[in-house]
């Protein structure tokens, strides 16, 4: 089968300067006193897997295990230090909703710079426009300004932006848990409609059960470290019992 | 990359090319065959006393082109009607005399300067010292002319001394005075340059077609480099980018009642406000102040406002940059989109106060887009520059707020460039603002094409500055999402 997400030996090292250093007179001070040292932070140490077409991989770990930072290398916000992650097909990152949303805009505005910043072609978002706003329930509030909106609403219409496209990958952290019950259960149905066409889905949960519903693959992550890639079953247990 | 779309880009690109080139071409006219110039005179401080018949004043005087066709004097007639013919002759080194012109004293205006084309032009060689000399006849003690003299130089409302050496002095029958004569030579010089015109545009052409040739290879290869980002940019997120500069727009204008209006009446309040703190300054030295104060006004603003804008532009998205992948340069470029079209706004004004003061329109208004094209890749460069230090370093938006007060005083917005001291004038040129600034000025006000020089100095002064900011936000464009 194709191979979709090639993670090869990745590693990704922050800086942390002792003192978060944001101007030119403290970074001169620093270089001059010989103070400026940093503490290497490695949020990822030489992981790599492989994604195949059409398979959906939960990451599992602690919190600051580095799940958000390998997702942020695949989607190519972050570059990795050492190593490569290629992806081959269009990705659609849902790291955290409505990120591109300008509250001053009304939500029908919004739905467009919004897909525009997702990379939704002009005459798709025309065509999907009636779909999102009757999958987000927003109704009679999207043209008003955002700011008015509660917050549920806000995730609402973020969550139906993002998933009207039919992606070959979908990188998923933690968006499930949006809305009240019944809508949590309308964007599970959405998910695992997603799913069930082909694409390919890496996906963040703390939700074990959730991980073993959904997910043929997982990856643990510890401190950086990928404890293990394998069956989802396995991982599981292996993870529950450390 | 979209190849079929982008090939369609670059077609789009080079018929724009030529299409500009033609422009400046037509639009430019003889100012590219053959410039006019005049050599300076210094500010007239008294009259040499009456040129009696007999009396020989000389005054040596340097070629200002090859040929050489009208001389300006300034005369006095003690303000009576004077007799009598005035001879002028200018000689070589050697004493020969190259051109000869009589004029009628009575002809002569009082206290101005009175032009004397000669009858047959001459042909000498630009820098060459001539003598000019004054002679009269027919002209009696009571009622001959004077010539007036000067040794100042005007900087803004002063009047400076000018040391003059010995061989430049007049002489009154071989005897030193205490300046120089008030005349003028004018000539034409041919432009060499001209003749090469369509070989130097053809040259830069080809240049720019071997450069996409390897850059689409490289493209063909999966390379990254500015072509492929231009034809991205174009073919897949012009969308996104309209979307983000309506947004500026939106969320600039969404709670003020007159809206989009500020975009023209912001100039004009600006332009009404210094035209009245100003116009008694040096409304006298500047002909047409109102157009050449909006004039320096917009284009300044949209230099300022484009620039600071672009420098937030990464601090600013944030949010959005740690969260979605897209090509970091697409954030300035919206940001300076969206000061262009402000820019195109406010330009709305200031042709109106053009019309409105009825400065002639000519067709060297077309060169304006040239001129723009230039001052876009300038600010480009100078937004890339800045947002890529803002950062690593805040500090750079308050570094700025005072440079760029500096550079509006360095800027000849609001005030003539006569004021500036001579000694300064080669640096003060060096700025890429004035020259783009003064090519406005001289198309909309003089409606005329600036000299060549012009045209190098913005084209060459906009290219390295985008070249170097495109070098800069690159080389870091993958550090910033760590000190965001």
């Amino acid at each position: 089968m194709e191979t979709m997400i090639e993670v090869r030996d990745v590693s990704m090292h922050f800086r942390m300067a002792n003192d978060r250093i944001s101007s030119i007179k403290e970074y001169a001070i620093a270089r001059l006193r010989g103070k400026l040292k940093y503490n290497e932070f490695e949020a990822l140490k030489h992981v790599s897997f492989d994604v195949k077409r059409g398979e959906v991989v939960g990451l599992i770990g602690h919190n600051g295990a580095g799940k958000s930072t390998l997702l942020k290398v695949i989607s190519g916000i972050l570059k990795p230090t050492e190593g490569s992650a290629v992806v081959h097909g269009n990705v659609a990152p849902m790291l955290e909703l409505g990120s591109g949303f300008d509250m001053d805009m009304t939500g029908r505005e919004n739905i467009f710079l919004n897909g525009a910043i997702l990379g939704y072609p002009e005459a798709f978002l025309s065509s999907k426009y009636d779909e999102i706003v009757a999958f987000s329930e927003i109704g009679q509030f999207i043209d008003m300004p955002l700011r008015n909106y509660s917050s549920g609403m806000v995730a609402r219409l973020a969550f139906s932006i993002a998933t009207v496209v039919v992606p070959e990958i979908l990188i998923v952290d933690e968006v499930l848990s949006v809305g009240d019950a019944a809508f949590q259960e309308k964007s599970l149905a959405r998910m695992m409609e997603l799913m069930g066409g082909g694409t390919t889905v890496l996906f963040v949960s703390h939700n074990l059960e959730q991980i073993r519903e959904m997910c043929g693959k997982a990856v643990w992550l510890e401190h950086g470290q990928m404890m293990m890639f394998g069956e989802a079953q396995t991982v599981c247990d292996a993870y529950k019992n450390s | 990359m979209d190849f079929k779309k982008s090939k369609k880009l670059l077609a789009i690109l080079a018929a724009s090319y030529w299409a500009l080139v033609l422009i400046i071409d037509l639009a430019a006219g003889s100012r590219f065959h053959f410039t006019s110039v005049t050599t300076d005179a210094l500010s007239a401080s008294g009259t040499i006393g009456e040129l009696t018949e007999g009396v020989t004043v000389t005054q040596t005087i340097e070629a200002p082109a090859e040929q050489i066709t009208q001389i300006e004097v300034l005369a006095s007639t003690y303000g009576r009607s004077a007799s009598g013919t005035l001879h002028i002759a200018l000689l070589d080194e050697a004493g020969e005399i190259l051109a000869q012109q009589d004029a009628d004293a009575a002809a002569l205006e009082d206290g101005r300067y009175t032009t004397i084309p000669f009858q047959t032009p001459f042909y000498t060689e630009p820098g060459k010292r001539l003598t000019l000399q004054l002679t009269t006849t027919g002209s009696e003690q009571g009622g001959s002319i004077s010539v007036y003299y000067g040794n100042t130089v005007t900087a803004g409302r002063f009047d400076v001394v000018k040391n003059i050496a010995e061989e430049d002095q007049y002489k009154v029958d071989g005897v030193s005075g205490q300046g120089m004569l008030c005349v003028k030579l004018s000539g034409i010089r041919a432009l060499t340059f001209y003749r090469d015109y369509w070989l130097i545009v053809a040259g830069v052409f080809a240049v720019i077609v071997l450069l996409c040739k390897r850059w689409w290879k490289q493209a063909k290869m999966g390379r990254n480099n500015p072509l492929v980002s231009v034809c991205i940019l174009q073919t897949r997120y012009s969308f996104l980018l309209r979307q983000l500069v309506s947004r500026d727009f939106k969320t600039k204008y969404k709670r003020s009642v007159l809206g989009m209006a500020w975009s023209f009446l912001n100039p004009l309040l600006t332009m009404s406000v210094q035209y009245i703190v100003f116009s008694t300054l040096f409304k006298s030295d500047i002909p047409n102040y109102p157009v050449y104060l909006l004039s320096g006004i917009v284009f300044f603003n949209f230099f300022n406002e484009a620039v600071g804008m672009c420098m937030t532009s990464i601090t600013g998205n944030a949010s959005l940059i740690k969260k979605v992948y897209m090509p970091k340069y697409i954030y300035p470029v919206s940001r300076i989109l969206s000061s262009l079209v402000n820019f195109g706004l406010a330009l709305i004004p200031l042709f109106l106060v053009t019309l409105i003061t009825g400065t002639r329109i000519t067709p060297a208004l077309l060169l304006l887009v040239f001129d723009i094209l230039c001052l876009l890749g300038f600010v480009m460069g100078m937004g890339l520059l800045l947002t890529t230090a803002m950062t690593f370093f805040q500090d750079t938006q308050f570094l700025w707020g005072v440079i760029s007060m500096m550079w509006m005083y360095l800027t000849p917005v609001f005030y003539p460039e006569s004021i500036i001291p001579a000694k300064f004038l080669t640096l003060y040129h060096m700025n890429p603002m004035y020259q783009y600034i003064t090519f406005a000025r001289i198309c909309i006000i003089d409606g005329v094409s600036p000299e060549p020089m012009a045209y190098l100095w913005c084209i060459v002064s906009s290219l390295v500055v985008l070249a170097l900011g495109i070098v800069t936000f690159k080389r870091n464009q993958d550090k910033f999402v760590l000190y965001l």
